[in-house]
């Protein structure tokens, strides 16, 4: 039986460490991208170049969005990424925060070290101890739309799912089925020399985090929409999210936050300002379910925390 | 600028921003500038082979900003955003907090700047936002 499936999870710290090193060294290699709605008049042929790292052979290179074909199918993969990119636009009967895929997947979901949607496509079905199941991909991203963005599910074979899986299909061709790609997920940071701490991640929060998603964690908002998510509280992702495991948050942090700042954080700093942001979480989280009476499905919190 | 600013009191500096802040802000002549399709991707998705974000990341996406330390990029002349990026690409700018705007210059070349600086002065302004401060 297939082990339970890390899909958004693992990945290589000297890959990393290598990738930072070719991004801060990089020749500028043109990219053109998809125009959000604004941009759209004005661009005609833009599109995403492929996403090369040139000192890192091993990382895969999602692929230049002209490749996406223009017919029915061409379609669905521009519908995938406008929801992985504006979800609560055009998935808004499933969404139940203002997040985008993208928040958290950055990038459009094609960036090493953020969840690409090319390191996990190719990984199922896979058992997940999660539900104890063999979960499709199509399952899988009933997951995100419950818990990362928590909203409810769009059932099985829904314009939602399939546009998002035609989306991650389309980036993926050449990804070996099976394979543990390279830069798939989020690191894995070594376990952090002192035991996380809310105090110090409070601290590094405010330093570091506080200027984006305000000093209260939830986010900002310009001409009533969300530039900056909010991180704890209704308006955010819910306990169910691998955002909310404290190693995933820290390696996605370290990797990705500051905003275009990446692997500046310590990997201490990352641990504690995530394990600040967890219980941020999980105070407002237990009570507000606490009050709905649901039904948790009972998980292991493995945590580190010293409070 | 520099004699000008030093010749004015902390409370002549605030009291002019705030009346500058004030006045209704004129309705944008975009220039007639041909509008460079890569600028407006580089806009809004930035180039993340690079580890670029995108402007509106942070900007918004219509490039009115976001609360006080990410300023609105529309409303503004080509000419003044190209000088703030050239700016902190040499370092003679250096206030950003956590130096993000040095890190964006960084990886923007001669052409990235001309394009997408032509791009955003080009670019509408919505009405007044009701949220400007007094």
């Amino acid at each position: 039986m297939r082990p339970c499936s890390r899909a958004l999870l693992s990945g290589s710290s000297a890959l990393l460490l290598a990738l930072m090193t070719s991004l801060l060294g990089a020749c500028g290699s043109h990219s053109q991208l998809d125009a959000s709605p604004a941009a759209e008049r004005s661009s005609s042929t833009a599109s995403v170049a492929a996403t090369t790292t040139p000192t890192t052979p091993a990382a895969f290179a999602a692929p230049d969005e002209a490749s996406i074909p223009n017919d029915g199918f061409g379609k669905s993969i521009k519908l995938g990424r406008d929801i992985f990119m504006h979800t609560g636009q055009y998935a808004k009967a499933y969404v139940g925060n203002p997040l985008n895929c993208a928040s958290c997947h950055m990038d459009a979901g094609r960036l090493a070290n953020s969840g690409p949607l090319w390191g996990a496509y190719d990984m199922y079905p896979a058992y997940r101890s999660k539900n104890g199941h063999v979960n499709s991909f199509a399952e899988r991203l009933q997951g995100c739309f419950m818990y990362s963005m928590n909203g409810k599910a769009p059932p099985l074979g829904d314009d939602v799912l399939v546009a998002l899986e035609s989306y991650a299909y389309w980036m993926s061709r050449g990804v070996p089925l099976g394979k543990e790609m390279p830069g798939r997920g989020y690191p894995k940071l070594a376990k952090p020399a002192q035991t996380a701490d809310f105090a110090r991640g409070e601290q590094v929060f405010q330093r570091s985090c506080a200027l984006c998603h305000g000093a209260d964690g939830q986010g900002q908002q310009a001409a009533g929409s969300y530039v900056f998510p909010p991180l704890w509280g209704p308006q955010s992702f819910n306990w169910g999210a691998g955002m909310h495991e404290l190693d995933k948050a820290a390696g996605f942090i370290k990797a990705n936050m500051p905003l275009g700042r990446g692997n500046s954080l310590s990997d201490q700093d990352a641990w504690d300002v995530a394990y600040f942001m967890s219980a941020r979480k999980t105070r407002v989280t237990t009570a507000m379910w606490s009050r709905r009476g649901r039904n948790i499905t009972t998980r292991r919190h493995r945590c580190t925390a010293s409070k | 600028m520099k004699p000008i600013a030093t010749a004015l009191s902390e409370s002549e500096r605030a009291a002019l921003a705030n009346y500058y802040a004030a006045l209704p802000v004129p309705a944008a002549t975009p220039a007639a500038a041909t509008v460079d399709a890569s600028a407006a991707v580089l806009a809004s998705r930035g180039r993340w082979s690079q580890g670029l974000p995108a402007c509106v990341q942070c900007h918004a996406a219509d490039g009115g900003g976001v609360g006080e330390h990410f300023p609105p990029l529309i409303g503004q002349s080509a000419i003044y955003l190209a000088n703030q990026l050239r700016a902190w690409k040499t370092g003679t700018r250096h206030n950003d907090p956590l130096g993000l705007m040095q890190g964006v210059a960084a990886q923007l070349s001669e052409a990235d700047i001309d394009a997408v600086t032509a791009w955003y002065a080009a670019q509408p302004m919505a009405a007044p936002s009701k949220e400007s401060k007094p």
